[in-house]
């Protein structure tokens, strides 16, 4: 039954990104060559909105919907971040997805 | 307006703050941080002894859920706005590679191992580290989101400069 929520959430999530043009091969490799900069915008209104619903949900209490305790934390530092960052990006401008 | 939300794609104005939207309600509802690559961890630990995949990030059930209902979203975002007509055509990449479906196949499946690889070794990917990593001001997040920009920028610009496509 939990399942299905996040079954839900996946569902809602990859319909945004397709519809946000994150998945479209031209989008991403548009973005990397700097002749269509609408990525840019996604990915800033989106770390800025989720910014202020994280930051709203601490203040709130760092609460679920049921009052359950939540796991939002930041990922450790770690030096892989940077090498696995480039790797991840170079994969990413291969494939365009 | 239903045909602005479900049918069309949306302008960044609208998918940005929809996209951080959804982090927010997933956070409220289900205590949890979204995050994708992980997820694909989550498979490997299904079949793998590996002790690397034994973690509870990647034993929890929750990320498989979440990474099948990926499709199905772009499944039904394909069939809502009318294109799903499955092709090979792959828009400028068909351009870059004169239509070659091996080197294209190439490029895909190199690309493929280098994305895994490289988001367990950073510890997560453009909407684990970018957007929610971001969002809570981690450094390890703002540090990869870099890489990934400038392996991404690296790579496609030397691409179309070695296999040319059309001019800017």
């Amino acid at each position: 039954m939990k399942g299905l929520v996040f079954l839900g959430f996946g569902t809602l999530f990859g319909f945004t990104l397709s519809r946000a043009r994150i998945t479209d091969y031209d989008t991403i490799t548009g973005m990397f060559r700097l002749t269509d900069l609408h990525l840019f915008g996604v990915i800033g209104g989106a770390i800025a909105t989720a910014g202020l619903g994280i930051f709203l949900l601490r203040r709130a209490g760092e609460l679920t919907l049921a009052g359950a305790p939540w796991e939002v934390r930041p990922k450790p530092w770690q030096i892989g971040a940077v090498w696995g960052g480039l790797v991840h990006g170079v994969g990413w401008g291969l494939t365009g997805a | 307006m239903l045909e602005a939300i479900f049918v069309t794609s949306w302008p960044w104005w609208a998918a940005g703050p929809a996209i951080g939207l959804v982090v927010t309600l997933f956070a409220w509802v289900t205590g949890k941080a979204l995050g994708v690559s992980t997820g694909y961890g989550s498979a490997c630990a299904v079949v793998s002894r590996l002790s690397f995949f034994g973690s509870k990030e990647y034993t929890e059930r929750w990320r498989l859920w979440f990474v099948v209902g990926l499709p199905l979203g772009g499944f039904v975002a394909a069939l809502l706005g009318g294109r799903l007509a499955p092709s090979p055509a792959f828009g400028a990449l068909d351009t870059l590679t004169g239509g070659s479906a091996l080197v294209q196949a190439a490029l895909l499946f190199s690309g493929g191992i280098l994305i895994g690889a490289g988001a367990r070794w950073a510890g997560g990917c453009p909407s684990g580290h970018s957007i929610v990593g971001i969002a809570q001001g981690a450094r390890s997040s703002l540090v990869a989101t870099l890489g990934f920009m400038a392996g991404g920028f690296a790579v496609v610009n030397l691409l179309w400069a070695l296999l040319g496509g059309p001019a800017r």
